[in-house]
């Protein structure tokens, strides 16, 4: 019991940080960014390269992913989202396409073998019967301080209220000078960044592949669907409800289901309730 | 040289005309009012000011010309735009609402935001809730509110009593009155209430189909039969 809640505690944490990246660019751009889990997937390897190839310290490691992930994100948005000018059909198909391509070039220079992160806070805790892993509790602290710190940027910043303007009414932005193509790139670049770090956690708690961008994308499109919103506490809400709905399907039932009933939920919210639970999708 | 010159201007939505030809020169300190009807064109000749639309002719503040600047260049320059209301940010407060539009002019904020307390009491009492739950007078508030943070020198006015009771109408002249008195305020609004216009305005122009087909003084035009039957309907 303690140890599902535990669990189930930690695993949403690594969720909610792998699910904000991509409900940012949503509720700001109005953008599925179906590439938004390639962001994971460089950051991971690019964690590999420095850390377990060229034997740099983990921090470094990490600047140097987060880094790539805020230039992928910023590239994507002015080569490929921006020219094609809100049509969404075609922005989720070129992301999508991208996603594959990122893929190929990552079994081009990493081969397709899967590779094992080294934990980034090797060791575990007892608590109460229960055991954690540091890795995985380290990946649930710095996923509460990125969101809480998220959170404080988008309320309390010049810049995050211009993100959150921009979601809300674009001529109300304009007209109060804030140029939302700017804002945009920046979200983008911060989107990219926070799923860059989500990826070398991510990868740390399973493993390294060129497909390892498929679970956390259905991850990261469950909250949008399931909460249909851009809010920080929403994402958190509805990351935990993910993340215990699967330590409970997968303690309990079978070990197999990882990630079925994640799916089975996108589904039945979409018949249910088209607009999500929470039925709002601006920023805030 | 006017403060505000507007010359030749037309403007498009795709092949649409939607106005032809405007002139409409505005001295310092002076209050002008742009009556229409729905479709008029009054929306979009503001709209034309910030260069949210396509257009042809020429706009200059204190002779210097806005058609090719960035719009937030143009706020910068001191043109404030108060939105028809539904253009708020809904889920923000109202005090967040404000402090966006400040994001040009953060240098003013504290100032500013006092200027908007005074003149709406109402906005302080209210200042943490969302705008989106507000009263129709009250979002027009915020509305006005938003865009004095940009520190204007230059208030455009969409619309502001369009849904309004009389007596939030007389509240919004008169803080609209106040403003251009106490700090020589340039105003231009546009009104299909032409009551309201006639009430504030110095001069009038009356729109109709993108075209300026009347202007004068108030004075000059509520004396005219031909207004009064077009826009009185009387
Ligand atoms: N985004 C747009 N795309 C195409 N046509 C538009 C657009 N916005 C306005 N128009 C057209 O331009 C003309 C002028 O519209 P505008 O909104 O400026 O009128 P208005 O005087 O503000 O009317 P109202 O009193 O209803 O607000 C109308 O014929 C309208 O249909
Ligand atoms: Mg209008």
């Amino acid at each position: 019991m303690i140890q599902i809640l535990i669990q189930g505690l930690l695993l949403s944490g690594l969720y909610a940080l792998i699910a904000v990246g991509f409900t940012l660019i949503f509720s700001v751009g109005r953008v599925l960014n179906l590439a938004y889990a390639s962001y994971l997937m460089v950051g991971g390897y690019i964690y590999f390269y420095v850390v377990q190839t060229q034997g740099m310290p983990k921090i470094v490691g990490m600047v140097v992913a987060v880094l790539m992930g805020c230039l992928m994100g910023m590239l994507m948005y002015r080569a490929m989202v921006k020219p094609l000018k809100g049509d969404h059909v075609a922005v989720e198909i070129s992301t999508l396409i991208l996603a594959v391509v990122i893929q190929a070039g990552i079994v081009l220079l990493f081969n397709d073998s899967a590779k094992i992160l080294h934990p980034i806070l090797p060791g575990v805790w007892h608590v109460g019967g229960a055991t954690v892993t540091l890795n995985i509790l380290t990946a649930t602290v710095v996923s509460w301080l990125i969101l809480g710190g998220l959170y404080w940027f988008v309320r309390k910043t010049h810049t995050g209220r211009a993100m959150q303007a921009v979601s809300m009414d674009a001529k109300g932005a304009t007209v109060c000078g804030v140029d939302a193509d700017r804002i945009n790139l920046i979200t983008w670049g911060i989107s990219g960044g926070l799923g860059a770090l989500a990826g070398v956690f991510f990868a740390s708690y399973t493993q390294l592949s060129p497909n390892m961008w498929v679970t956390p994308l259905i991850i990261a499109v469950a909250v949008v669907i399931v909460g249909g919103i851009g809010s920080i506490v929403g994402t958190l809400i509805v990351a935990h409800i993910i993340g215990f709905m699967e330590i409970i399907s997968t303690t309990l039932i079978a070990a197999e289901l990882r990630g079925v009933f994640t799916m089975l939920l996108i589904i039945g919210v979409l018949i249910i309730s088209p607009k999500g639970l929470f039925g709002r999708e601006e920023l805030g | 040289m006017a403060f505000l010159e507007i010359d030749q201007l037309s403007a498009f939505y795709g092949k649409a005309r939607a106005l032809s030809e405007i002139n409409i020169d505005v001295e310092q300190g002076d209050i002008i009012a742009i009556i229409g009807a729905n479709g008029a064109g009054k929306s979009t000749l503001l709209d034309s000011i910030l260069n949210l639309t396509q257009t042809q002719g020429d706009i200059r503040l204190e002779e210097k010309s806005l058609t090719d600047l960035p719009r937030s260049k143009i706020v910068g320059c001191g043109v404030g735009y108060a939105t028809e209301r539904f253009n708020l940010f809904p889920y923000m407060s109202v005090q967040d609402n404000l402090l966006v539009g400040a994001f040009t002019a953060r240098d003013t904020i504290e100032q500013n935001l006092s200027l908007v307390y005074k003149l709406f009491p109402r906005l302080q009492e209210r200042k943490k809730q969302e705008s989106g739950t507000l009263s129709g007078g009250e979002r027009q508030m915020v509305s006005l509110g938003r865009a004095l943070m940009t520190s204007p020198r230059l208030l455009l006015v969409d619309e502001p009593t369009i849904g309004l009771a009389p007596r939030v109408c007389v509240d919004i002249a008169a803080a609209l009155r106040r403003l251009n008195e106490e700090t020589g305020l340039t105003i231009v609004i546009t009104e299909q209430n032409v009551n309201f216009a006639t009430r504030i305005a110095k001069y009038l122009y009356v729109l109709e189909t993108g075209k300026v087909q009347m202007s004068g003084t108030t004075d000059e035009l509520t004396s005219n039969n031909e207004l009064i039957e077009a826009y009185f309907g009387q």
